[in-house]
């Protein structure tokens, strides 16, 4: 009996995977993206737990179950020790990895499809430099010039601020590369080295003006690095980026038909305006978040989305979670690989992402060369 | 019935559309046409609301500055001149999208009524080609398909509904020309209406119930092709010696650029 149910269980999922591969060579990529994200999910739990028990001190992933499944057990699974570094350190540290990968993966895919470019990503435009140029502000004057707006945001200032730096920036840039409808790939990568270098600029001149002990905080954060991770930090910018990532999924329909044109998309009945107002604000607000906690973390944003279109389509119904999804566990293996490689030191991540983004990037720009005219 | 009455349009500080009025009728298909830069295009955005006009447009009695994108989005599917999409997606998907509009959830039903529309533009088995790899006629009928999918009926609760179609037929060949513009004439004869602007005056000819000519932003000449395909209107509109000539059979007008070489 049991033995006849497994078997038609097997046959049921045989006849699953059958109907997936039959309805994707007719174009209909849905129970492929189904199945990705399921299988994501399932990596994305793999990574936390990994992540969580590796390092100097070992953790068994069954010590940590157990222990997360009775707080209060005083037997000898873990030690007190192992217990303050995993569920203070090490914890908090995946938690808000994943929290930044998912926001940056997702706010680039929102971006590249408000913009219908796959090259937009907020690293790339000057998004995460304004978004920088806010928290570079809080973190040099937070004690003079903009005391009295730290006092009253407390630890929320230098997310704010940093969501602030990001939001000025979007909407900038959407005004400069957009016009009548179209926005121009040349004209939105130029602008964003404009307005980049301009609140580089303006940054440096906060670095010129920073004190020693600020000076060491600001190399440190702007190279990225999750080090710093705590719950107190969570608490501040989890909220920002959770709600922006939940806020998402549902500008999905409408980013599909912004893919036909923003004409288009008004035909088919989306509210393009809001669209455009709600994408940008989100984006903004999940990008200035990550910067905030965690610095220059680049081109998640672009290698995500990019992988994930090749592989389950760019409808963004499906697009989206699996970019937060894959976004979140790929930062949290850069962060074990930044832990591992020079340990006892730490790489900041920023340079892992980028080492491996930068190339990707390339990649992409010459696949495309032919198809995006520039 | 697609009333438009004193439609103006100012484009980049220029007045382009001088106070156009013009009516659609359901169960006929009204084709625009004109020399290049006289306001056909122009005049199409303006009827989908697409670009800011003076002037009232109403659908069905509905002045569409008063209805929600929604609403509109069943009543009026658009099919524009050229698209280009940006990421990978397949013809299916594409079309797909139209099954999306105004906020409406495919069912079932989806794969059966993209297969029917793919049908009818003669796109069938293309589901799973990118749209990117199709030519510039199949990515037309493509999208052609997606507006199908939008307005699957000519009539929705008792009301007509429009296709209103941008050169339709631009980049086809001659067989899907006629495909096309058949597809056009039958979802009139449902009961539907159609405006489409239409370059090939041969074509209008056999199709268009109704023609409007237009110059430089205003009706030069409205009526059936067999009276505004006329050899004194077209020298006016186009400002070239054309000779208009009728075909043994049915005596309907055509017109061949060899009559204004000789």
């Amino acid at each position: 009996m049991a033995y006849q149910q497994a078997a038609d269980g097997e046959r049921g999922l045989m006849r699953f995977f059958e109907r997936a591969m039959s309805e994707y060579r007719d174009g209909d990529r849905t129970r492929i993206a189904r199945i990705a994200i399921v299988a994501l999910l399932a990596a994305a739990v793999f990574s936390i737990l990994m992540s969580i028990t590796t390092g100097a001190s070992d953790a068994s992933v069954i010590d940590v179950l157990r222990a997360m499944a009775d707080p209060n057990a005083a037997d000898g699974a873990m030690s007190t020790r192992d217990r303050i570094i995993v569920f203070d350190i090490r914890l908090p540290r995946a938690l808000l990895g994943f929290l930044i990968g998912a926001a940056l993966a997702v706010s680039g895919a929102v971006m590249q499809g408000l913009f219908r470019n796959p090259l937009a990503d907020p690293g790339l435009i000057g998004v995460s430099s304004g978004a920088s140029l806010g928290a570079v502000t809080v973190i040099v004057l937070g004690t003079s010039m903009v005391a009295p707006v730290v006092a009253m945001f407390g630890s929320f200032a230098l997310p704010l601020a940093a969501f602030a730096g990001g939001l000025v920036s979007t909407v900038i840039l959407y005004r400069v590369a957009t016009q009548g409808g179209q926005t121009s790939v040349a004209t939105m990568l130029l602008a964003g080295i404009a307005l980049g270098a301009l609140a580089m600029a303006l940054t440096g001149i906060l670095i010129f003006m920073a004190d020693d002990k600020q000076l060491r905080d600001l190399t440190f954060w702007s190279m990225g690095s999750l080090a710093g991770a705590t719950w107190a930090k969570i608490a501040t910018a989890g909220p920002i980026m959770a709600a922006s990532l939940l806020l998402m999924p549902f500008l999905a329909r409408g980013l599909n038909a912004m893919a036909l044109g923003e004409a288009a998309a008004f035909h088919m009945g989306v509210p393009v305006q809001r669209l455009k107002n709600v994408a940008i604000v989100g984006v903004a607000a999940a990008t200035g978040a990550a910067v905030a906690v965690s610095g220059g973390i680049g081109f998640v944003g672009i290698v995500v989305p990019h992988l994930l279109r090749l592989a389950i389509g760019p409808d963004h119904r499906a697009l989206l979670p699996a970019s937060a999804l894959l976004g979140g566990t790929l930062l949290i293996g850069a962060d074990m690989l930044a832990r591992t490689v020079v340990a006892p030191a730490e790489l900041p991540i920023g340079i892992i992402t980028a080492a491996v983004g930068g190339p990707f990037f390339l990649w992409i720009l010459l696949r495309n060369r032919a198809r995006l005219g520039m | 019935m697609i009333d438009v009455s004193d439609l103006t349009v100012t484009l980049g500080g220029r007045r382009t559309l001088h106070g156009l009025s013009l009516q659609a009728r359901p169960g006929e298909l009204t084709a625009i046409a004109g020399p290049n830069g006289s306001g056909k295009s122009t005049t199409l955005k303006a009827i989908t609301g697409e670009i800011a006009y003076g002037g009232t447009v109403r659908i069905n009695g509905a002045d569409i500055r008063n209805l929600p994108g929604w609403k509109l989005a069943g009543l009026r599917g658009v099919l524009p001149q050229a698209s280009t999409i940006s990421f990978p997606f397949t013809t299916r998907e594409v079309v797909g999208l139209g099954l999306t509009a105004g906020g409406a959830r495919p069912n079932a039903e989806a794969a059966r009524q993209i297969a029917q529309a793919l049908a009818a533009v003669d796109l069938a088995g293309f589901e799973g080609r990118y749209y990117q790899e199709l030519s510039g006629g199949e990515q037309q009928r493509a999208q052609l398909a997606r507006v199908l999918c939008q307005i699957p009926q000519a009539v929705r609760d008792g009301e007509p509904c429009w296709l209103l179609l941008d050169e339709p037929v631009s980049s086809l060949d001659i067989s899907h020309q006629l495909t096309i513009m058949a597809l056009a004439k039958t979802f009139c004869r449902q009961g539907g209406g159609v405006i489409a602007v239409m370059h090939d005056l041969n074509l209008t000819a056999h199709f268009a119930d109704r023609l409007i000519l237009l110059k430089k932003g205003e009706i030069a000449a409205a009526g059936t092709p067999a009276e505004v395909i006329d050899t004194d209107i077209l020298q006016h509109v186009f400002g070239c010696a054309l000779k208009v000539n009728q075909t043994p059979a049915d005596r309907s007008p055509f017109v061949l650029p060899q009559s204004a070489i000789a």
